[in-house]
């Protein structure tokens, strides 16, 4: 039987600019191909859109080859990243310059991208079109409506969940238009359906809901060198995630429980304010920043914390919770996530009951049977959770479509 | 003819290991010495020799009586950088040619939090001097010359006879021409009024100046004979022992600490920022709670100009620069 050709526009290897993203891309390629024939056209490098066209050079990458080399992450992880446009990180550049001037330069880059990945694909036989988020769309939309053949679009984040509290964006209505055009759209959670019917009006009956699969990590045994009790933030620090939130939550929760130490993981545009934020904080002495971590310093601090704590203001699906949920960490995260939707033994609630996540936390801190408890329930959900069933979901998609 | 007392400050800002989380409860150093030795050989060798080897000249050749500070960190780093420049310094100071003044070991901040830790480290540095110089001494620098009354008790309690103050224009009203002062119920210990400036004609009624020149201000007045070139012409050069003389017996009666800093810094330089007073806090919260800490490693980082930087956001690393030293910090109070 001939496999269907699927040409999948990806959002880069996953790096610290596109974050959950970039490995939920990755590891959906990693099982597609095993069921289609699949090309994925993607920014070799995501530094890339910041140099000339002409210094350019996309090439269309089949996944085994090329796609999975995971050594890359450590080599784009050193990237200057406030000069580079990416998936995620289109609002800290907003902030520096002004806007108009500013969302200008973004949307020709993307346009740029849009523009070579056209090109590219002209060289390529493919059934559908398989875009993942908004930097892709563009070029979906104009292949969709150049070769009138079927346009699955796979969402991991909206602009509406990275820009909470702003006006609708070009990148708003960028997404609106693709999801309109679409024949189908996959979203990572019914809480990401939700608000892709209710704020974008679209028809729900061509949203199929496909969570991601899990990656066990490989969790160090690595001891906590305090002898206080640790809570653990991990996420890009921009609004989205809460971490102002979480500084909120930590001050209540160490009144309570003064035998807490709170650690932030993660870097963003967030990342000075916050530290400086955490210096006026009355458990400076307590409150650590990390920045940046390597896939293995994060092990290392799933293994050295105590309890998870989301309080994303809004999160489609919620890696890094699966991630703990991995290393068996009990958690109290967001209502507004996909990981609240899976995850059974995660006490959720609205990102912004400071002191409902702070005394859930208090409690599970008091209580270890309790802890036991929630935990093991998580973790038996995260290892039922594979990339083989996503993918076979999808390709379901691509058959029927 | 005016009289002049010259005294240099030599300190070195130490490079901090890059402290992670990680880091914290392991065996790693505070200080990273191999960066900081690397660094400091380049500058000495294009620089602070330069003026070492003119101080010594000048004191022993031209007989002109030079009181110097040299921070612990100084000293650690000149025994690897020139052993021979350390020989000659003790051979000087041996033949009273040179003063050395006593001041903290690491020219840190102590004066003003810790009573118990000033006192560890002035006796740290005292020890310093003992071992590398076989030198006592009698002057004292306190950094950027912090004072007030309580200080006078105590630096006096240690074994000196006299101490640096800024002056207080106001307080001190119509004797301001006066510069050695003595604090209320002390009398055999005297205050030096240090000069804002190094115009020694501003006031032709000041008889008497007290220069200080940390490296920055020798680097301005291009190095330390160019210095006692232009002071020769207007004042007499006398060393700090001869001071005693100018004893006016007038109060200099200072109840809140103040700073009689070189190159313009303030208290708030060093803790107006939420990111320096919650490092200088901890710093000294541990020592207060283990009591005093005599270990080197924990006494490394009280160096002022560790805490300089912190809180100025203009720095764009200086947001770093706090997350790793509450990294140490949190390390240090592990195993206070």
């Amino acid at each position: 039987m001939t496999k269907t050709r699927v040409l999948m526009l990806g959002p880069g290897e996953p790096s610290i600019l596109n974050s959950g993203l970039g490995k939920a891309a990755f590891h959906l390629a990693d099982s597609i191909s095993k069921n289609v024939e699949l090309t994925v056209v993607q920014p070799e490098k995501l530094e890339e859109f910041n140099e000339s066209v002409q210094q350019r050079e996309f090439e269309p990458q089949h996944r085994t080859e090329e796609f999975t080399d995971y050594q890359v992450l450590s080599d784009i992880a050193k990237f200057e990243i406030t000069n580079i446009i990416a998936p995620y990180w289109y609002l800290g550049g907003t902030e520096k310059v002004t806007h108009e001037y500013t969302e200008s330069v973004v949307r020709i880059k993307a346009e740029t991208y849009t523009k070579e990945i056209i090109e590219i694909v002209d060289e390529i036989e493919y059934d559908v079109i398989y875009a993942h988020d908004w930097l892709t769309f563009q070029a979906a939309i104009e292949l969709k409506e150049k070769t009138k053949l079927p346009l699955v679009l796979h969402v991991h984040s909206l602009d509406h969940d990275r820009n909470p509290n702003m006006d609708r964006s070009w990148v708003f209505e960028l997404e609106q238009k693709a999801f309109c055009i679409a024949d189908k759209i996959i979203c990572v959670s019914n809480y990401s359906k939700s608000i892709i019917r209710s704020v974008y009006g679209i028809d729900g009956g061509k949203i199929n809901v496909i969570y991601n699969g899990f990656t066990n990590r490989q969790y160090k045994d690595h001891q906590s060198p305090f002898k206080e009790k640790v809570i653990l933030f991990v996420g890009r620090l921009t609004n989205q995630k809460g971490p102002t939130e979480f500084l909120k939550i930590a001050e209540h929760v160490h009144k309570h429980y003064p035998n807490s130490r709170f650690i932030m993981a993660g870097d963003g545009e967030l990342y000075q304010s916050l530290i400086e934020a955490g210096a006026h904080s009355r458990i400076a002495h307590k409150f650590h920043m990390t920045g940046h971590l390597s896939d293995d310093e994060l092990n290392k601090l799933y293994a050295m914390a105590d309890i998870y704590c989301m309080p994303s203001v809004s999160e489609p699906f919620g890696l890094s919770a699966l991630e703990a949920a991995g290393a068996g960490l009990p958690m109290v995260i967001s209502n507004n996530s996909g990981a609240s939707e899976i995850l059974e033994g995660a006490i959720s609630l609205d990102y912004n009951d400071t002191l409902g996540f702070a005394n859930e936390i208090v409690k599970l801190l008091k209580n270890e049977k309790m802890k036991h408890y929630y935990s093991t329930k998580n973790q038996k959900v995260v290892h039922s959770m594979t990339w083989k069933e996503a993918a076979d979901q999808i390709t379901n998609i691509f058959e029927t479509v | 003819m005016k009289t002049a007392f010259l005294s240099l400050i030599f300190d070195y800002t130490p490079v901090l290991s890059t402290f992670s989380i990680f880091d914290i409860g392991s065996d790693k150093h505070y200080v990273d010495w191999e960066q900081t030795q690397s660094s400091f050989n380049r500058e000495y060798f294009s620089e602070f020799k330069r003026y070492l080897e003119e101080m010594l000249h000048e004191s022993q050749d031209k007989d002109t009586p030079i009181s110097v500070y040299f921070s612990g960190f100084f000293i650690k780093l000149l025994e690897k950088a020139d052993e021979k420049m350390i020989h000659e310094i003790k051979i000087a100071v041996n033949n009273r040619k040179l003063e050395l003044l006593g001041g903290t070991i690491n020219n840190s901040l102590s004066s003003l939090y810790s009573q118990d830790q000033f006192t560890e480290e002035v006796k740290a540095h005292k020890s310093v001097l003992k071992k590398v110089f076989d030198y006592k001494p009698v002057s004292f620098y306190n950094t950027e010359s912090i004072y007030c009354n309580t200080l006078a008790d105590l630096i006096k309690s240690l074994g000196f006879k006299r101490t640096f103050a800024g002056a207080i224009s106001w307080y001190m009203g119509s004797n301001k021409k006066d510069r050695v002062f003595i604090p209320k119920n002390i009398q055999s210990f005297n205050i030096l009024i240090l000069d804002k400036d190094n115009s020694l004609f501003d006031n032709p009624d000041q008889k008497a100046h007290f220069l200080l020149f940390d490296i920055k201000r020798l680097r301005e007045h291009k190095g330390v004979s160019r210095v006692l070139l232009a002071t020769r012409t207007k004042a007499k050069i006398k060393s700090l022992t001869d001071s005693g003389k100018l004893n006016s017996k007038k109060l200099y009666y200072i109840k809140t600490p103040t700073m009689g800093s070189l190159n313009g810094k303030t208290f708030s330089s060093f803790n107006g920022q939420a990111m320096q007073t919650n490092t200088l806090d901890m710093y000294y919260n541990i020592s207060e709670q283990a009591g005093v800490i005599s270990d080197s490693q924990f006494l490394d980082l009280g160096a002022a100009s560790l805490y300089l930087n912190l809180g100025k956001k203009d720095d764009s690393t200086a947001f770093d620069k706090y997350s790793n030293m509450m990294n140490i910090l949190n390390d240090a109070d592990l195993k206070a």
